[in-house]
């Protein structure tokens, strides 16, 4: 299962063209299966005459396959892997007695509503579906399909608006990071269920598009800008994981929640050689997960503000091991603090010209990092990879330099495609190639 | 004899060969043992022990009770000679420079167990505290007993009230091994030692005894002055007098409100440290157990409570109700670390007497051997402490156990079953119970 979301890939930025700034992401938007409504199953939404067409109709302003293309995906399969041989050993370890009838489990792995707003044609078994995204179709399926229907009035109706990262990123997340409303506990780990990790212009874009990105659609939701999405993913994901992680700490009786430190901090070769130079490192204490965190320092020096020399100095200091309650804690508060402040004083105007520059940031920040766990890696390399093939696919990059940038990506890719046998040293070495060629 | 010192080579080899390398006794216990408060009291250095007429012998001469030939099994054989120079190897610098300690040679904590590290108006101009952990590492500064002791008429009592310290005694010769093996209160090896590069500690006194190796005969003059000297019961001495000091290490751990982790050298290594994608756990049939939860290192109190089974039936209940209650705390926080942790020291210090004051069967030997045996098929050996304990445990009964006894049967030879099981151990980050579980099954006990 890789992204549970968005059906309308894009960027989607009508909204703010406006403004100038991103004080409109809400953190707390409805979730689709939080809302009023029937949820009516696939087989109303994919059904030949309609998202189930092999063919486009002539005038269609989408791609009418969409249910064939969703069913390749892994959001398909989600309920699938509950009956899986490793999801019938998860819950066995879990003591439960299996998946399918496991709120826990079922949250995520289908679209979970209450009985009394299933439609007749609704199957948990669909697994994550469209209208696990797009909202209960009861709310909009007359009126979307009407000539005169506009993504306006369907919003209005219910659809639910995935084409804004925002709403994707709160969506997404839900699932895919451990938080408060994805309570995603350690003792899952410990029962075999594979790692959570996220970044949202990544997952959105290896969701199989079942959308076109065309005229018709800038017309509708705007400009695609995956700079943009990446940005609101970080800052989202930042937050979010905050929340948790303070939450862990809060509550941390004998040993804190586990889910939110980064996994390879102790998940590591008992017999790896150490050596670090940095006295005042705590050896043998665990680290919190910080691939976000390393991002919010990399957008932090890209724009710029009165805090936010203060906000990458607390950052490094939550990025050392952390040993007490108080602190760590006071850490977090001001640290999410600063990172909501940051937020909302990104100028819109600048994203297509801050690509490059953020690429940068990230390159020479990973690049200061004494050690890079294999989770930071991963989500150094899906960055520079979203940044690079968005400012790419717009052509605010050098002309040329792209395949200096893919050969880049190549090798970053190459050293974390194992985590049994992460090679932290080529990483690190194809992180410095790149600084050079930048 | 040699096939079990050969599988011993594996455990050191592969599994803890740093380990006792780099770790040896000495200090604390030493020092505060071994009549440091003596005012008189000096140590020699080796070169005091090492004459060719006292035990500097080059081979072992039949003209006293002792071989004579100490200092040269220890010189040449014994990784206590090696300890200090562990301190100036690459590994040693590395660990030292991690922990901000500056030159190892001069680092109290590393001394502590790396040489015998005692103050220097103490050491005659013959001692040198780079010989490592050296005779009066563990005897005790000779100073205070050399002349009366090279008397044969004086008694080995009349000695120790002198200083010579009581290695015959398995609780007092576990207590200074286990004091830099484990570590204790006044020398705590904690996880950031081993996160800086330090190597695991892994102990079992029988074992290591052998392994150091031994630089006295076990003969008749020995097993007569042991009154009488089994291995088995050394063995469950050393196993009960583990779980002691490991309970008086797990007090106060969790004592400040502020502390985000609990000192985390008291828990099972390969629990943390394994790749996640790796998923080593499966539950039991029945079991209360959950997964990704940290596990205490409760090797010592598992074995511990096997020989009570067996030898003190009376306390193997309470044991198992201690293992309850320190997994609670892990898993729910429930309960007091510390008051748990001090009612089983008083627990394990009365098994301990208890298993000292009995005589240990060829009958219970077989038992033991079994349940431990029993254990490790059901797949309960999860961890890695455990299985070690339990594979030196089977390789010291069956060795302690008369061979010709209808008891024991294995298919196949002892000594092949012995290879497989050490060879389950061999690389630490591959551990399988189910391979332990495997190679159980080739032992048969109790099978007439």
């Amino acid at each position: 299962m890789k992204t549970k979301i968005y059906l309308l890939l894009t960027t989607g930025i009508s909204l703010i063209v406006s403004s100038n700034t991103l004080a409109f992401i809400n953190e707390n938007h409805t979730l689709p299966t939080e809302m009023g409504g029937k949820f009516l199953g696939v087989e109303t939404c994919g059904s030949s005459e309609c998202h189930g067409s092999a063919e486009r109709w002539r005038n269609a302003t989408v791609l009418m396959k969409e249910r064939l293309i969703w069913n390749t995906s892994r959001h398909a399969s989600a309920y699938d892997s509950l009956r899986s041989e490793l999801g019938r050993k998860i819950t066995r370890n879990l003591g439960l007695p299996n998946g399918e009838n496991t709120e826990q489990c079922l949250s995520c792995h289908s679209t979970y509503v209450p009985n009394s707003q299933r439609g007749e044609r609704f199957s948990l078994a669909d697994g994550v579906t469209c209208e696990s995204c797009h909202g209960p179709g009861g709310n909009f399926l007359s009126t979307h399909v009407y000539p005169s229907s506009t993504h306006e009035k369907n919003l209005s109706a219910g659809m639910t608006p995935t084409s804004e990262p925002d709403y994707r990123a709160n969506l997404c997340l839900s699932c895919h990071q451990a938080n408060k409303k994805n309570q995603f506990k350690h003792a899952y780990y410990g029962a075999g269920h594979p790692r959570l990790r996220f970044e949202l212009e990544t997952y959105s874009e290896n969701l199989p598009y079942h959308y076109r990105y065309d005229s018709d659609y800038e017309r509708r939701k705007g400009l695609v800008n995956g700079v943009n999405s990446w940005l609101v993913g970080q800052i989202l994901s930042t937050v979010q994981t905050l929340d948790y992680l303070e939450q862990a700490i809060a509550q941390a009786k004998f040993l804190p929640e586990l889910a939110s430190f980064e996994c390879f901090s102790c998940h590591q070769n008992i017999n790896r050689p150490y050596s670090r130079k940095n006295n005042s490192f705590e050896f043998g204490t665990p680290s919190v997960y910080s691939g976000n965190l390393l991002m919010i320092k990399a957008i932090a020096s890209t724009f710029p503000n009165n805090s936010s020399k203060r906000l990458k100095q607390l950052i490094n200091e939550l990025m050392l091991p952390v040993s007490k309650k108080q602190e760590t804690l006071a850490l977090i508060r001001e640290i999410r603090l600063l990172v909501k402040q940051l937020k909302i004083e990104v100028p819109y105007q600048e994203y297509r010209l801050v690509g490059p520059k953020l690429i940068k940031n990230i390159v020479k920040f990973s690049n200061q990092e004494i050690e890079i766990s294999y989770g930071k890696a991963e989500m150094i390399a899906m960055s520079l990879s979203s940044l690079i093939t968005s400012a790419s696919g717009q052509g605010y990059l050098e002309s040329g330099s792209e395949n200096i940038y893919e050969k880049s990506l190549d090798s970053l890719y190459k050293a974390v495609s194992n985590s049994l046998n992460f090679e932290e040293e080529d990483f690190k070495n194809s992180l410095k190639i790149l600084q050079k060629k930048l | 004899m040699m096939l079990l010192n050969k599988h011993i080579d594996v455990i050191l080899k592969l599994t803890c060969i740093a380990c006792l390398v780099l770790h040896s006794f000495a200090y604390s216990a030493s020092i505060q043992k071994l009549h440091i408060n003596d005012p008189n009291a000096t140590y020699i250095g080796s070169a005091s022990c090492s004459s060719s007429n006292c035990h500097g012998a080059g081979v072992v001469k039949n003209q006293t009770n002792v071989r004579q030939n100490e200092f040269n099994t220890w010189f040449n054989h014994d990784p206590h000679a090696d300890a200090y120079n562990a301190l100036e190897s690459q590994h040693g610098k590395q660990i030292a420079s991690n922990l901000g300690l500056g030159d190892a040679t001069k680092a109290q904590v590393c001394l502590n167990c790396h040489t015998t590290n005692v103050a220097e108006e103490r050491q005659t101009s013959r001692f040198r505290s780079s010989e490592g952990v050296s005779c009066e590492g563990c005897h005790g500064p000779g100073s205070l007993w050399l002349s009366s002791h090279s008397n044969p008429n004086t008694a080995r009592s009349e000695l120790m009230a002198q200083g010579l310290y009581d290695t015959w005694n398995s609780t007092s010769k576990a207590e200074l091994c286990l004091s830099c093996h484990l570590g204790d209160q006044n020398q705590k090896i904690t996880h950031k030692i081993m996160a800086a590069g330090h190597p695991r500690l892994v102990f079992e006194l029988v074992t290591f005894t052998d392994a150091q190796p031994r630089h006295y005969d076990v003969d008749e003059d020995y097993i007569h002055r042991k009154k009488p000297y089994r291995q088995i019961k050394e063995w469950a001495v050393g196993q009960a007098q583990y779980g002691y000091q490991f309970l008086d290490l797990l007090l106060n751990t969790d004592k400040s409100e502020n502390t985000l982790f609990p000192e985390l050298s008291m828990y099972e290594c390969h629990t943390c440290h394994h790749n996640p994608k790796v998923i080593r756990w499966n539950r039991l049939d029945g079991e209360k157990e959950e997964p990704g939860r940290i596990k205490i290192n409760g090797s010592s109190l598992l074995v511990t409570q096997i020989i009570a089974n067996v030898v003190a039936p009376e306390y193997g209940e309470s044991i198992s109700e201690l293992r309850t209650a320190i997994r609670e705390k892990t898993i729910s926080n429930e309960g007091n670390i510390s008051e748990i942790a001090a009612r089983g020291k008083e627990l394990f210090k009365t098994v301990k007497e208890t298993f000292q004051s009995r005589i240990i069967t060829n009958e219970n030997g077989m038992a033991i051997l079994e349940q431990i045996v029993t254990t490790g098929r059901k797949g309960t050996l999860r961890e890695l402490s455990s299985a070690e304990q339990s594979v030196m445990a089977i390789a010291l009964i069956t060795k302690d156990l008369p061979r010709n006894s209808n008891y024991f049967h294995a298919s196949g030879e002892i000594t092949n079953v012995l290879e497989g099981l050490y060879k389950v151990l061999s690389d630490e980050n591959a551990f399988s119970p189910q391979r332990l579980k495997n190679n159980l099954k080739k032992l048969k006990v109790l099978e007439n």
